[in-house]
């Protein structure tokens, strides 16, 4: 499932784009597991080899031959010979296996290549000790580790599809602004959907005022606790617009940690105590009191926040066990109430409880995610009509009812124009009589861009500006509301070279290029000269900056172990910090994926530099 | 030749004996009962061992063996291995399994020249099945189950499966074996057929509670009735051969 | 496999899903290829499936109804009606109704072992006592095999007695009793004891009373009630208690005993009004009082006044009951004088005031003019012309020791005792009433006694009698009366109505109104001796003018409307108020 977060958050959401929002609801999404196995088997068979998805459909077929047959593996053999031969091949070996592990068989080639698949990620790992080990042998540690790394696979296939659609915790949306390939998800337990209201109309009705942030603002609370750690926090649900990187406003937050789990052994001590009676060691005595204690200190805390709960809008609680729940909710008198609707769980992963985690679930929370559709819908019954409108630009998209034409036309263009599209645009405009030049509507909204061309520059699509002005034959003197041209807002060179070619190619007679603000003609070839020009003197900066890094070592190698070593050592540190970052983000499994690439990685280099001494 | 037989009120005769062509072993115990049973159909024909496996009476469970070889799981100790050393004859290896899955009657089942075995045996077992055993090794499952010595009981003349074993599965696994099979069960429908009977090319014992029509499947898929008794069952066994191909 | 065919056991296999068992009849051969042999009989069946057996020989060899019940009982008391849910609950229940099918149920073991599909009655003959119900349910007979079986089940209906029923024919479930007893001769201390009892509502747990002569007995099944009672009666009455127990048996293994007690409650036999006299050694201790007193009030201690001084003393029971001593004089020998005159001395105690006052008998009204010379407490209360009741020692003899011993010079003539009021005849309309507790007579008493009906007849006159001076004692007494609850009577003409002055000219009315009452006592003897009062006060009356109508007419005892409790209160209560 490929997703990413989009820039938006979902209580300020964009006025164009919750207008454009529409829910899809995928009624068929069951299919999407079988379209999953069908992929997986869909490869090139040769012609004995029949697809194993219905093993007794087809061993009806198969028994109509000639030869013995293995039902395993669905091979039937010309010979009896040949036949004990596949038995005792890999290839048969594991097909039982996965048999056994109720998995489907997989075709001769399949397993080839998974063979080989298997063979690249691991030749890192264990390169050095390979040569010694006998062929065979390897084989069937082989036959083994693919086992091992299929059924984790399949696993994890099978988890994608229990999290697939029918139980989703998005609500997924389509929408004008966005590819017609990717739907907007909104995780849906923000917006709970009264029986006499549309999804719409709770989500428009949840968006903030975007000037007023006092204590009307809703707030909501999450409280995470685990392991002896609790963190919880009153979150407005307004963002503090100044930083970007750190936007949550907690109204309160506070984390604790008490030690309550058995180390090495793990599980809370109460848990212990449960199943195997009290144990009587200070190490027990300490984390019962502990976990008294920190039940203690949790509902304190949520007495205290009582006033903020109680207006919170959403409680999401995220407790692992009974227990840990029973300490945040529905204990005698306690301040959220186990039947209480606000009362949600994270419809995601989280980790150790903490202050940032408790922030990272929040925008995790509230930001919407662009998806593939296909990553919900099952192809066949994926929505065509929006592929159908781009790619044959002459057929008249179904408007929407409530849009005018203006609009309609507005929304159309400006999705082109977002993808760059050029050869649709045109034929857009061409077909609908549409000037170039065709403001936008509504007015209020697009006023900062009010045509195609100040929207493709202030996007930076340099190509899409090129085509618009020299094809099209925009007008570059156009002023949006705020009295600047689309060359005031063009964002980078590349676009301000576009109008500079386009200067070139039509001439200083087509427009009036001074009002337009445009710079100086360009053509290609100064273009070339310049870029040339800057990559030389690129490349000079760069060896100085290596010259200056080296004479900066030297210096630091000279007063030793003091300063430069910390910087170093800092430095180093950072850099390690901020790719473990990375990998925390990531699935255990894909963090493996990538631990072993590296080691790949690190082996080649290492070959690499060997074969060069020799 | 089937008879019925119980080992100390259990009808599970395959756990507490093991039988091949040239030696059998049963479990020591008390019940006298089974061992004449034993001893009147093979007395004076191949040696009967009474031994135990690692302190343990389950040795049909835990052994595997044909007329070649005899392999003991790593529990049996070196009396008991001395002990079947001096009662089996010298033709017969008895080589003890270093083998995780070690109860070897359950994963292994053979006759003199085909082994099945569960799938996830060690190489090194499937090599010294080979060699002791002299048989050719495959892994494979019978109706999906793992434990192949439990669910099939084998001999040279042919092979009674579990009874889930689909028509398929059987085809595949007698062209493996080359010994013609049939799925049934024994001792009143119970599927445990490796666990519940004992079998070599001339002699069937099964379980007290196996009712006519199983033991006449046993009877005719083993080839063991007399000349007079293959007229009746022979009967039979054409339906059943109607119905199974 | 005989009950089967008896009981027509209808059984239906249904295969693990692969087969359903409608189709199974009509199945694509493709489908059923067989691959096994039934073990049991030998026809061929597909064995993927996972039976071991074909169809019929799982209806034939499976039974999972083995291990529930066949034959069941079900106990009934037939006095009330009601089945036994064990282990002591008795509920009623209808005969083929969802209540006794539940009870049924629940009675049978090994249910739980199967899933109950169905379960109806089979009628029978109620008469026949039996009960038959039939089961339907499903249970696993192999894996994933699902056999659908009905069968019957027969209950027994035994017939039992409950505890209850069996509590109600047995008499003498009682495990503590305690007697009250007062030897005097009349019973106005029970009555005034059992208002008490009822304002308390200290007979809860009672589970009978019995009245025999002189006293009471209450009867408990638990010996701690028992031992409460006591201590209320401690409370409110002089007495002296003995405990006594019985042993009824006696496990001599495990030394379990059972007793039954029985408390043995004597009231000290001093009554309010009553004239004692004090042994010397109580009245020297008591501040030296004078010997003669009058019991003034009895609480959970006597009072006894000095009418000559005032004085009063408290007499604890324990001190009674070391000394003991009887009265010289009831209130049945009070004889009735006229005030002629009184003089009112200073010396006041609370509402008495002591007077000098010049009687005369009533008797001796127009016979004689002998008058007395006495000294009263009542100077606050009498006033010439009225009528007080009083003992008239000078012409008596008491059989009394402690008489014997005073000196005689110094004892009165006349002890005044209360102010008596003119009592109409039929004065019967009364806006109050009391309660009642049930009590039951004691017939082994009588029957020992085997007193003739006219016996009887006597006896209860008194009684009645002594009840009427009860309430007239009430009536005058408002202190008496605010300890006991007073009801209004529910239908009384005019509740709030008082004893007419012309009451002969409502007579008729009256008369009435006392037929239909059936909460007030009319016996002949009171009748004759109000009527003998009446006519007393009414000559008087006549003889002393119309102003003293004025004047004390209206004091004739009053009971306030705001001293009566609803009548509502007493229909809650269970012991009502059933006198005969």
């Amino acid at each position: 499932m490929t997703s990413r977060a989009s820039p938006f958050y979902v209580y300020t959401l964009p006025e164009t784009l919750l207008s454009s929002l529409e829910p899809i609801s995928f009624e068929s999404a069951g299919s999407t597991s079988t379209l999953i196995a069908s992929d997986f088997l869909e490869q090139p068979t040769p012609a004995n080899l029949t697809p194993a998805s219905d093993p007794l459909a087809d061993a009806s077929e198969s028994t109509t031959g000639s030869g013995p047959q293995c039902n395993t593996c669905n091979y039937s053999a010309t010979s009896t010979d040949e036949q004990r031969e596949h038995y005792k091949s890999d290839y048969h070996k594991f097909n039982v296996k996965r048999k056994v592990l109720g998995l489907p068989a997989v075709g001769l080639p399949m397993f080839e290549t998974m063979l080989d698949e298997l063979e690249e990620s691991i030749s890192g790992s264990d390169s050095s000790d390979s040569e010694s080990d006998p062929l065979s042998d390897s084989t069937t540690d082989k036959v083994s580790n693919l086992l091992a790394k299929t059924t984790l696979d399949t696993i994890q296939e099978h988890g994608d599809d229990g999290a697939m659609p029918v139980r989703s915790p998005f609500l997924i949306f389509q929408s004008s602004l966005l590819p017609p390939d990717d739907v907007l998800a909104i995780y849906s337990t923000l917006f709970p959907v009264p029986e006499n209201s549309t999804l719409q109309d709770v989500i428009k009705s949840r968006q903030l005022s975007p000037k007023t942030q006092d204590a009307s603002t809703p707030v909501s609370a999450i409280f995470m606790l685990g392991g002896g750690h609790f963190a919880g926090a009153i979150i407005s649900h307004a963002l503090k617009p100044q930083n970007k990187a750190d936007p949550v406003v907690f109204v309160e937050h506070k984390t604790f940690h008490r030690y309550t789990t058995r180390r090495k052994q793990g599980g809370a001590q109460s848990a212990s105590d449960n199943a195997h009676g009290k144990a009587h060691s200070a190490g027990s005595n300490l984390r019962r009191y502990n976990e008294a204690a920190l039940e203690k200190e949790v509902r304190e805390l949520l007495e205290q926040w009582k006033s903020y709960i109680d207006r919170a809008e959403h409680i999401f609680v995220r407790a692992n066990g009974r227990q840990n729940r029973k300490i945040l909710v529905g204990y005698d008198g306690a301040v959220i109430g186990s039947r209480d609707i606000r009362l949600k769980g994270i419809p995601f992963s989280t980790r150790r409880a903490t202050g940032s985690e408790v922030k990272r679930v929040w925008l995790e929370l509230t930001r919407p995610k662009i998806m593939k559709k296909d990553a919900f819908a099952p192809p066949k019954s994926k929505p065509k009509p929006k592929e159908a409108g781009s790619s044959a630009p002459s057929k008249e998209p179904e408007p929407p009812k409530e849009l005018s034409p203006g609009e309609l036309h507005t929304s159309q263009i400006v999705a082109f124009v977002k993808k760059s599209r050029t050869n649709p645009l045109a034929a857009y405009l061409k077909s609908n009589r549409l000037s170039p030049d065709f403001r936008f509507e509504p007015v209020e909204q697009y006023h900062h861009t009010p045509t195609a061309l100040h929207l493709a520059a202030s996007l930076s699509l340099a190509r899409l500006v090129g085509f618009l002005v020299v094809t099209l034959g925009a007008n570059p003197t156009l002023h949006n509301d705020e009295g600047r041209t689309a060359w005031e807002l063009s964002g980078d060179r590349a676009t301000r070279d576009a109008f500079r070619l386009a200067r070139a190619d039509l001439g200083e007679q087509k427009w009036s290029w001074a009002e337009s603000g445009v710079n100086s003609a360009l053509t290609k070839a100064d273009i070339a000269a310049r870029d040339a020009r800057e990559k030389e003197s690129a490349v000079r900066e760069r060896a100085e900056a290596v010259k200056r890094l080296e004479r900066s070592r030297v210096t630091a190698n000279q007063n030793a172990a003091t300063i430069g070593g910390r910087k170093l050592a800092s430095s180093v540190v950072t850099s390690v910090g901020q790719e473990q970052q990375l990998l925390n983000g990531l699935t255990p499994e894909a963090r493996m994926r990538i631990e072993r690439e590296r080691r790949a990685r690190a082996v080649e280099a290492r070959l690499r530099a060997q074969r060069q001494k020799e | 030749m089937a008879v019925r037989a119980q080992f100390e009120n259990s009808n599970e005769i395959g756990v507490f004996a093991t039988l091949t062509n040239s030696y059998s072993l049963v479990s020591v115990g008390a019940s006298e009962n089974f061992y004449s049973v034993l001893e009147a159909e093979l007395g004076d024909v191949i040696p009967i061992c009474h031994t135990t496996i690692g302190g343990t009476r389950i040795i049909g469970r835990l052994t595997a063996g044909n007329r070649r070889g005899l392999l003991v799981p790593a529990t049996t100790t070196d009396q008991e291995l001395q002990h079947l050393r001096n009662s089996l004859p010298d033709s017969v290896r008895i080589q003890r399994v270093e083998e995780r899955l070690s109860a070897l009657g359950n994963v292994i089942c053979c006759n003199d020249y085909v082994a099945l075995v569960h799938p996830d045996i060690e190489r090194e077992t499937e090599e010294l099945i080979s060699d002791v055993l002299g048989v050719e090794v495959f892994r494979q499952t019978i109706a999906d189950n793992v434990l192949v010595g439990s669910y099939c009981a084998l001999s040279n003349q042919g092979g009674l499966v579990h009874p889930k074993t689909s028509i398929q599965d059987q085809d595949e696994l007698s062209s493996l074996l080359q010994v013609p099979l049939v799925a049934g069960s024994i001792n009143r429908g119970s599927p445990v057929v490796g666990a519940g009977m004992i079998v070599n090319d001339w002699l069937a014992v099964a379980g007290l509670d196996t009712t006519a029509p199983e033991l006449s499947v046993v009877e005719s898929i083993f080839k063991l009735q007399d000349a007079q008794q293959g007229a009746i069952v022979g009967s039979m066994r054409d339906t059943l051969i109607d119905t199974y191909t | 496999m005989s009950y089967q065919s008896a009981f027509g056991i209808t059984a239906a296999a249904i295969s693990g899903g692969a087969v359903p068992l409608a189709s199974r009849n009509e199945q694509e051969p493709q489908q059923t290829i067989a691959t096994v042999l039934c073990c049991n009989c030998g026809v061929p069946i597909d064995g993927t499936s996972g039976l071991p057996m074909c169809y019929d020989c799982i209806k034939l060899s499976v039974d999972i109804t083995e291990g529930i019940q066949r034959e069941s009982s079900l106990s009934f008391c037939r006095n009330c009606e009601r089945f036994l849910r064990p282990p002591n609950q008795w509920v009623s229940a209808q005969l083929e109704s969802r209540e006794l099918l539940a009870l049924c149920l629940k009675r049978l073991k090994g249910l739980a072992k199967v899933r109950l599909i169905d379960a109806s009655f089979i009628w029978t003959e109620p008469h026949s006592r039996r009960i038959k119900v039939k089961l339907t349910v499903q249970g696993e007979a192999f894996a994933n095999t699902i056999i659908q079986q009905s069968f019957e089940v027969e209950f027994v209906v035994i017939a039992t007695q409950c505890p209850d029923c069996a509590k109600s024919f047995t008499a003498n479930t009682w495990r503590a009793t305690v007697q009250i007893r007062q030897k005097v001769p009349h019973k106005r201390t029970f009555f005034y004891l059992e208002q008490l009892i009822l304002k308390h509502n200290a007979h809860r747990d009672t589970i009978s009373i019995q009245e025999t002569k002189d006293g009471l007995d209450f009867f408990y099944s638990q010996k701690n009630h028992a031992a409460k009672m006591i201590d209320f009666l401690a409370a409110v009455a002089p007495i002296r208690t003995k405990k006594s127990e019985e042993l009824i048996s006696m496990d001599t293994h495990t030394s379990v005993r059972s007793y039954k007690f029985t408390y043995s409650v004597e009231l000290v036999p001093v009554c309010k009004d009553d004239l004692v006299c004090l042994p010397k050694k109580i009245a020297r201790a008591s501040g030296n009082i004078a010997q003669l007193t009058l019991c003034n009030r009895v609480g959970n201690s006597m009072h006894l006044l000095d009418p000559q001084t005032l004085d009063t003393m408290d007499l604890q029971p324990t001190a009674y009951w070391r000394q003991p001593f009887t009265t010289l004089a009831t209130t049945l020998n009070l004889t009735e004088f006229v005030v002629l005159d009184i003089e009112v001395t200073n010396l006041k105690k609370g509402k008495m005031s002591l007077a000098d006052a010049t009687v005369a008998r009533s008797s001796d009204m127009g016979r004689n003019d002998s008058t007395y010379y006495v000294r009263t407490h009542l100077g606050g209360i009498l006033h010439p012309g009225d009528t007080a009741l009083g003992y008239f020692l000078s012409n008596v003899n008491f059989n009394h020791e402690l008489w014997d011993t005073l000196d005689q010079s110094k004892v009165p003539d006349v002890v005044l005792v209360k102010k008596s009021y003119p009592r109409k005849k039929k004065n019967k309309g009364r806006s109050w009433r009391l309660k009642r507790m049930a009590k039951e007579y004691n017939e082994m008493e009588d029957s020992g006694n085997s007193m003739s009906s006219k016996q009887r007849q006597i006896e209860q006159d008194r009684v009645e009698r002594d009840y009427e001076l009860f309430l007239q004692e009430l009536e005058e007494d408002p202190e008496l009366r605010s300890t006991i609850n007073m009801y209004k009577q529910a239908n009384s003409q005019n509740p709030g109505r008082q004893i007419l002055p012309k009451a002969s000219k409502m007579e008729g009315i009256e008369a009435g109104d006392v037929e239909m009452d059936t909460g007030d006592h009319k016996m002949a003897g009171v009748e004759n001796m109000d009527v003998d009062h009446a006519k007393d006060s009414d000559e008087e009356g006549a003889d002393d003018g119309v102003s003293d109508d004025g004047s004390y007419e209206g004091s004739l005892p009053e009971v306030g409307l705001d001293e009566l409790l609803d009548e509502i209160d007493e229909l809650t209560l269970e012991d009502g108020d059933h006198e005969e």
